[in-house]
């Protein structure tokens, strides 16, 4: 027998504008903090760069490196999303009606 | 991967409708099993594979060195990488022309692990009616304990998949005994806690809103597709006009009502709330429980099948469909270049590689003999398996002498080693700076060598 639910799937509600900025911006700085890490610490070895003093013993040690190195381009990333969001959602459009000018 | 998203879930915003998608048998419902058993099995399989005494495939950071099976690339592979990307990339864009979403419905992560999270999620709860049910419920007992079984399924699906991510990057025989002894180190605990909220987050609660909102690929699939490309799709020609109807009743067919009974199941199976019959829209991750729920429904009737089925919008218009074409072609022609060329390039790697760096401390300094002499650190990297015994020599400096502690150093295979050697001239032969080349020759095959740039200096 075909019994359909009492109840048909609600339509899924969005995500909340605001909401749907956090996802965007947190997934796409995370895409570009994965690439950052690859690309810089292919080409740089962590115990190679300590000089002296600068990065500290703790942090020239490769597993802490990487792992600070990805949070810190996370980081980076994520503020200039989130700067472009802003930027593209406060800002003017195209589309918007244009304000009257002055008597 | 960024599970963070929850943590304002409740405070910030509004609480989501939730999706309950029904369980759903048939064809493609067997073949999603069948991907997400042998995907995941691989994911957590691979890892306890051994080959030639360790582990077959291991990203070893810390050692910046990664095994896969019996060959070992080193950060200066990093262009083989790339090369993978750029197939990976060719290769969706050729299976979209082709086939769609397959990848979406079958192989991509969020919703292969999206898969074992409903599974489990059914195992505590039950099916949709019952989860709709118990969500309405007051917290009774039969409520918390179902909903504690589902966190408690979740939270160890989660943790172990993070252990088994981890893996990947340590041997994961070591994870085991550091987890059994209370011994794993801290940034091993942090990446198996933070892969494991990844996940729980990503396939426990955000599933195909992932799709909707983060996901680039539903939003320029169209670049891909064309015309000839298959999609999910329902026949409104047939279905239409909808209206319910008892099996064998031919009298309101023949008053013109199509084969679609209104049922629904079709919406209700669909994980990410849309009605296919509404026409393709780009929250369909082409998972067939659509087509699948409705042929069930036109067994029972007597009708047959393919109401809802993968077609083409030449198909749906009436006209052929076109497998090969040009842009098909070129994909083709394009992903068979790019992975013959990768695999002659890992096959006929250079096995050596050789890095040069300066000694920091002096730019040059004058021996007692009365030479000029410059420090370098070589670094020579053997990705071959076996060890070799290497003969260094300078290109570029006229009457060069190279002192070394280790003549003929022999390095080990899939190692690296660092030799440190004096260059000198004699004092008065140059001025400033010069380049000059360090060569690297493998003893036993001379006709392979490696070179690296550096730069000599001396009085002004």
């Amino acid at each position: 027998m075909i019994e359909p639910d009492e109840e048909l799937t609600p339509a899924a509600s969005p995500w909340s504008r605001l909401r749907e900025a956090v996802g965007v911006v947190l997934w796409s700085s995370f895409l570009a903090a994965c690439l950052e890490t690859m690309l810089f610490f292919a080409w740089f070895d962590p115990p190679l760069l300590s000089h002296d003093d600068f990065p500290p013993a703790w942090l020239a040690q490769r597993p802490t490196a990487y792992a600070v190195g990805f949070f810190f381009f996370w980081c980076c990333s994520a503020v200039a999303a989130a700067f472009t969001a802003y930027l593209i959602e406060s800002g003017p459009h195209a589309s918007d009606v244009p304000a009257k000018p002055q008597q | 991967m960024n599970a963070q998203l929850h943590a304002p879930e409740h405070s910030l915003y509004a609480a989501q409708q939730k999706i309950y998608p029904r369980e759903v048998t048939g064809r493609f419902a067997r073949l999603r099993v069948a991907a997400v058993l042998v995907l995941l099995g691989i994911f957590y399989g691979l890892p306890w594979l051994q080959w030639d005494g360790r582990q077959a495939v291991l990203f070893d950071l810390p050692a910046r060195k990664f095994y896969i099976f019996g060959i070992t690339f080193f950060p200066q592979d990093f262009f083989l990488l790339t090369w993978l990307l750029v197939i990976a990339a060719l290769s969706l864009f050729f299976f979209t022309a082709l086939a769609g979403r397959l990848w979406c419905g079958y192989a991509c992560p969020q919703t292969v692990w999206t898969q074992a999270f409903v599974w489990m999620e059914r195992l505590a709860e039950g099916k949709r009616a019952q989860r709709i049910k118990l969500d309405k419920q007051p917290w009774t007992f039969n409520k918390l304990w179902r909903k504690s079984l589902k966190q408690v399924l979740w939270i160890s699906f989660s943790l172990y998949t993070g252990y088994s991510f981890v893996g990947y990057f340590s041997p994961i025989h070591g994870l085991a005994e550091g987890i059994t002894q209370f011994s794993l180190g801290s940034w091993e605990t942090f990446w198996v806690l933070f892969y494991g909220f990844a996940t729980y987050g990503n396939a426990g609660h955000m599933r195909e809103q992932v799709c909707k909102y983060m996901c680039p690929y539903a939003r320029f699939q169209s670049a891909m597709s064309d015309r000839n490309t298959l999609i999910i799709s329902y026949d409104a020609k047939r279905g239409e006009p909808r209206g319910s109807r008892a099996r064998g009743d031919d009298q309101l067919a023949k008053q013109g009502q199509g084969d679609c009974v209104d049922c629904t199941l079709c919406v209700q199976a669909c994980p990410t709330g849309i009605d296919i019959r509404r026409g393709l829209q780009y929250d369909c991750i082409a998972c067939a429980a659509c087509i699948d729920a409705c042929d069930t429904v036109m067994d029972k009737l007597g009708s047959p099948r393919g109401l809802v089925r993968y077609s083409t919008q030449a198909q749906l218009d009436g006209k052929a469909t076109r497998i090969l074409r040009p842009r098909i072609f070129i994909y083709a022609m394009l992903l068979t270049l790019l992975t013959a060329g990768f695999g002659y390039a890992v096959t006929h790697r250079m096995p050596f590689d050789v890095d040069v760096l300066r000694d920091r401390n002096a730019l040059y300094r004058t021996t007692s003999e009365g030479l000029i002499e410059n420090v370098y650190s070589i670094r020579i990297i053997n990705k071959d398996q076996h060890p070799h015994a290497f003969q260094l020599s300078i290109d570029g400096l006229p009457n060069a002498t190279i002192d070394t502690d280790v003549p003929q150093p022999v390095v080990a295979g899939g190692a690296v080693m660092t030799v440190v050697i004096r260059v000198r001239v004699p004092e008065g032969q140059e001025h400033g700076g010069r380049d000059i080349k360090v060569i690297a020759k493998a003893i036993d095959r001379p006709a392979l060598h490696v070179t690296s740039k550096a730069r000599f200096f001396s009085e002004p």
